[in-house]
């Protein structure tokens, strides 16, 4: 089903507690009254997650990517040999 | 500390790898003395350091905190004990942080253990929406960038078209997770 933009935006505020409490309790009524409207809203919930997800790959990525280049280029050599020295029994 | 938010996609990237770099030549050599001194490896050392660096990116945005290096090094601890010492190698970082009262609270992440986490999985799925579409949706809800500063990073003429751009994402994303049930398992790394 094809939703305005408002609907969506009203949705959204809604699913991350943007909303007025008015607003929120008629979202919650619907949801128990309305069962294409409860999935929607469960998949949209669903899809927040997975693009935070998302995100976090990325960035735990950056972060992988980053940590190789401080311990394998000769740039960062006095900083790897420093923590290195930590690990040395 | 703190980004800025006028910047284009490319510049802001490599402003944030700069930021992170800082952190990790300020913050890391305390976390690994600490954890090498508890018996930890170099690895180790690595895995809890970037928990800690993720979590406190999504606490803050990078936004200035008085004292970056005793929060990044808190977290560290908090999740070391936790992962390490409590042998809970397999729980995710979403459910050691559940318990984590530091700094901070209200992160959506560190609620319910529903709203949880990352797989390969889940990002190959979504790579079907697109690119850009990717990037936009994670500038708003990962980096919780606002319609404006979205609208300047991605060259939209104004937070208004930025935000029908973003729904219109946003819907492509509801589908593939859909058509493929995605479950919330599906998010736990």
């Amino acid at each position: 089903m094809k939703i305005s933009l408002n609907e969506w935006q009203q949705r959204e505020n809604c699913l991350l507690g943007d909303a007025s409490g008015e607003q929120q309790a008629l979202f919650e009524a619907r949801q128990l009254l309305d069962p294409e409207f409860r999935e929607a809203v469960h998949w949209q919930r669903a899809a927040y997650t997975a693009i935070r997800a998302c995100g976090r790959a990325q960035l735990r990525s950056e972060l992988k990517q980053l940590h190789q280049t401080l311990f394998t280029t000769s740039e960062h050599r006095t900083f790897a040999e420093k923590i290195r020295a930590f690990f040395r029994k | 500390m703190r980004m800025s938010r006028t910047e284009t996609r490319d510049e802001w990237a490599a402003d944030r790898q700069a930021v992170f770099m800082t952190l990790y030549k300020k913050c890391f050599p305390s976390v690994a003395r600490y954890i090498a001194k508890r018996g930890g490896t170099l690895d180790e050392a690595e895995d809890v350091f970037q928990d800690a660096l993720l979590v406190f990116y999504e606490k803050t945005q990078l936004r200035l905190v008085q004292d970056e290096g005793a929060y990044v090094f808190g977290i560290a601890r908090y999740l070391w004990k936790k992962r390490y010492r409590e042998h809970q190698r397999q729980t995710s970082l979403d459910e050691l942080m559940a318990g984590y009262h530091g700094e901070e609270q209200g992160n959506e992440w560190s609620q319910p253990a529903e709203q949880q986490i990352v797989s390969q999985r889940v990002v190959r799925i979504l790579h079907a929406a697109g690119q850009q579409c990717m990037r936009l949706l994670t500038a708003f809800y990962y980096e919780k960038l606002n319609m404006v500063e979205i609208a300047s990073r991605f060259g939209f003429s104004g937070s208004r078209s930025a935000t029908a751009q973003k729904f219109k994402c946003l819907q492509k994303v509801k589908q593939l997770v859909r058509q493929k049930s995605l479950q919330y398992e599906d998010f736990v790394e």
